[in-house]
């Protein structure tokens, strides 16, 4: 062979080896073209990997290889292979979380496709132990993708060029995986949306059912408010009980209906009904009896105090005879052992039957107005208390004021005993004693007797001599009586009693008493005595005073009257004689 | 001793007193009864004992025998007997001074005791007086059966007690 045919040889070998090349690089590209626009099309990740994992095969002509997509947060991910026996492709799948973490550490993550191996020794067993190359490479934010590539058939070794190819066709993959991923998100997100969706129509939907729930608990608090308003300034047992049964028949509905209450502790019952055509007596006895059979219809049997319950199947149990109306619903009510009853409502006008609800409202309703009967009982019992003690207190007042009266009686008593227990003592000490005054009350006693008897008697005389009050008739000296009697001109008179007289008198003198003048003067003198003859008068003692009398006497029959001056004393001091 | 003793009992014994007292009373009252129905009698009387003003006779002419009458009474009835023995006895000692010295002046009247027509005043008068006044003492200073005031009160003490 020529040196030239040698070149030639050579220059057309090189030639024919550079266009070989160049045809595999044609055919590379090709196949990389046609992968990344197969790639692009799938939708599946599965899908995506597969398609590289058999271009990639196919193109460098090998038999052996995997692609691992793992979640590195999560460390789990999905595997594709092809040409591994069943127990690496085994191992790969157990042992995934181990070589995610080996081989895809999260920090160290390339963000383009990098070959680990060669460069990097492969951990023993956690890969087949013939891979040549190690792919590693990260997606889209926590995914990333290994993909290991086995030997070539032919032996020989990956040029630079395969690697470069490779490097696409895994950044190709990437791509598409990436997008799928968005594409995945964006339906995961839709699908989200779609879930919260129907969430929030059902969370409207139990809105919805809450309002209306609470709008029943408001009716129903509204209710029990007014009809706790309606039943607070009540204190009587009787309007109690008639605006309970107007408040439930307007409530719920009731054309009619009524309420039993019997109290054991009066042995009394109260019966109130509307609209019911007759009026009914009940006797404790039977109130009883059919409360009895009511409490044996009831939902419970016994009812605790303060509580209420219904009677199933009212109009059995209740029977129209008794009630006068066929009742729809009725409820027992226990207030205590000795007060309980029954309240009963006809058939509703809006509706066939009570809802649960409003059977709970009518209990509640029922028990809210118990404690007001309770209220309104205890309420009686105060004022009947109060009555009873007013009326003890009215008794006390009275029974007091007796009680006072007494007592000032008692005192008055007490006075007037004392009073005269002294008066009595100080008499019985007086009867015994001698008193000056007892003397001049005597003497005071019998003047006025004395005197009042003189005023009446026929034998009265004047208290004081009458010659006091007269006139004193004309006197006469011793001297000039002398000489009258001496020329015989008088008549001498003695006017003393007759024993002072014959005593002692005047010569010649003619003895008159006064006492006795009437019967004396006309036997001694009225016959002698002449008209123009002086009648001398004398005699007087310190007691009376006799010539004055006489005088006065004389005075009526005759002129010349003449007392003498001093009288018998005057007489003898003049030494006249005197008889005898 | 004992005998005056039992004298002292005698003397001072109730029912002696009773006696007196009626008696004296009794006396009071007869005397006091013709005085009363004749009070100018007895003004003439007074007035002859010369001791009394003559502008007085009458008044005591009037006073004097029911001042007896009552006194009497009471003395009877044992009624404030202490008081009516005292008038009783103020008058006696009053008679008895008239009559002595009416006897000493020699005035020659009648004593006019119970009526106007009795016999001349004499000594024998005053001691009738005097023992009557000393009648009168008894029954003033000794307690009495029987007296009407004493019964009284006895039964007005049971009240009390």
């Amino acid at each position: 062979m020529t040196p030239a045919e040698l070149q030639l040889r050579e220059a057309i070998e090189q030639a024919s080896r550079a266009q070989a090349e160049l045809e595999r690089r044609v055919f590379q590209l090709k196949s990389l073209h046609k992968a990344a626009s197969e790639l692009s099309r799938l939708t599946q990740p599965r899908r995506i990997m597969e398609t590289f994992l058999l271009t990639a095969l196919g193109l460098f002509g090998v038999m052996r290889g995997l692609t691992l997509l793992v979640n590195t947060q999560t460390r789990q991910g999905h595997l594709v292979q092809r040409g591994l026996t069943q127990l690496e492709a085994r191992a790969c799948e157990q042992n995934l979380a181990l070589i995610a973490e080996h081989y895809l550490p999260e920090e160290r993550l390339p963000r383009h496709a990098d070959f680990l191996l060669p460069g990097q020794e492969a951990a023993p067993g956690l890969l087949p132990a013939d891979t040549a190359l190690i792919l590693a490479q990260r997606v889209e934010g926590s995914y990333a993708l290994l993909s290991a590539i086995g030997p070539r058939l032919s032996g020989e070794d990956f040029s630079e060029a395969d690697k470069t190819a490779l490097l696409n066709l895994a950044e190709t993959m990437a791509n598409a995986l990436a997008q799928n991923l968005y594409h995945h998100e964006i339906a995961h997100f839709s699908a989200g949306l779609m879930r919260q969706g129907h969430a929030l129509q059902e969370a409207q939907r139990q809105a919805v059912q809450a309002r209306e729930m609470l709008d029943l608990q408001l009716f129903q608090l509204q209710t029990l408010y007014d009809f706790t308003r309606e039943l607070c300034p009540l204190a009587s047992t009787e309007k109690l009980l008639e605006v309970f049964l107007l408040s439930l028949m307007g409530t719920f509905g009731a054309g009619c209906g009524c309420v039993l209450l019997c109290d054991r502790n009066s042995a009394s019952v109260r019966w109130v009904a509307r609209g019911v055509p007759e009026r009914r007596q009940w006797t404790l006895e039977r109130a009883e009896a059919f409360l009895y059979r009511g409490f044996q219809a009831a939902e419970e049997r016994r009812l605790a105090p303060m509580s209420a319950g219904f009677i199933m199947d009212p109009p059995a149990s209740l029977p129209e005879s008794e009630l006068g109306f066929s009742a729809d619903t009725a409820a027992l009510f226990t207030v205590d052992e000795t007060l309980f009853g029954m309240v009963a409502l006809g058939p509703l006008l809006h509706q066939a039957a009570l809802p649960a609800k409003s059977r709970e409202l009518l209990l509640g309703l029922t028990v809210n107005w118990m404690a007001f009967l309770k209220n309104a009982r205890a309420f009686e019992t105060i004022q009947a208390l109060n009555a009873d003690l007013n009326r003890t207190n009215v008794e006390l007042r009275r029974t007091i004021a007796e009680l006072t009266e007494a007592r000032d009686q008692i005192r008055l008593l007490e006075v007037a005993k004392n009073r005269l227990r002294q008066l009595i003592r100080r008499e019985v000490e007086r009867a015994g004693r001698f008193r000056p005054a007892d003397v001049a009350l005597l003497v005071i006693l019998s003047a006025v007797l004395a005197l009042a008897f003189n005023y009446s008697s026929p034998n009265g005389i004047p208290i004081v001599p009458e010659v006091v009050f007269q006139a004193t008739p004309p006197r006469v000296d011793v001297l000039m009586a002398q000489q009258l009697l001496a020329r015989s001109e008088a008549v001498l008179v003695d006017a003393r009693p007759s024993e002072l007289f014959q005593q002692k008198h005047i010569p010649g003198a003619v003895n008159i008493p006064a006492a006795l003048f009437d019967v004396i003067y006309p036997m001694k003198l009225g016959p002698t005595l002449k008209a123009e003859q002086i009648v001398l008068i004398y005699g007087r003692t310190v007691s009376k005073r006799y010539d004055d009398e006489v005088a006065q006497r004389l005075l009526q029959r005759h002129d010349q009257v003449r007392v003498l001056d001093g009288g018998l004393e005057a007489w003898e001091k003049n030494g006249l004689t005197v008889a005898p | 001793m004992r005998l005056l003793g039992q004298l002292q009992a005698a003397l001072t014994h109730p029912v002696l007193g009773l006696m007196l007292r009626v008696y004296v009373g009794a006396v009071f009252i007869y005397a006091s009864m013709y005085k009363i129905n004749y009070p100018g009698e007895f003004a003439e009387t007074i007035a002859s004992y010369q001791l009394v003003p003559y502008w007085m006779v009458n008044l005591m002419a009037l006073v004097m025998p029911w001042t007896e009458l009552v006194s009497g009474i009471l003395m009877v009835l044992g009624v404030r007997t202490r008081a009516a023995a005292a008038a009783i006895g103020a008058m006696l000692v009053l008679f008895s001074l008239a009559i002595v010295i009416t006897l000493l002046r020699g005035i020659p009247i009648g004593c006019g005791c119970f009526t106007s027509m009795e016999d001349p005043l004499e000594w024998g008068t005053l001691a009738r007086d005097l023992l009557w006044l000393a009648m009168t003492i008894h029954v003033y200073r000794y307690p009495s059966a029987l007296q009407l005031e004493s019964g009284l009160f006895k039964s007005l003490r049971e009240v009390e007690a």
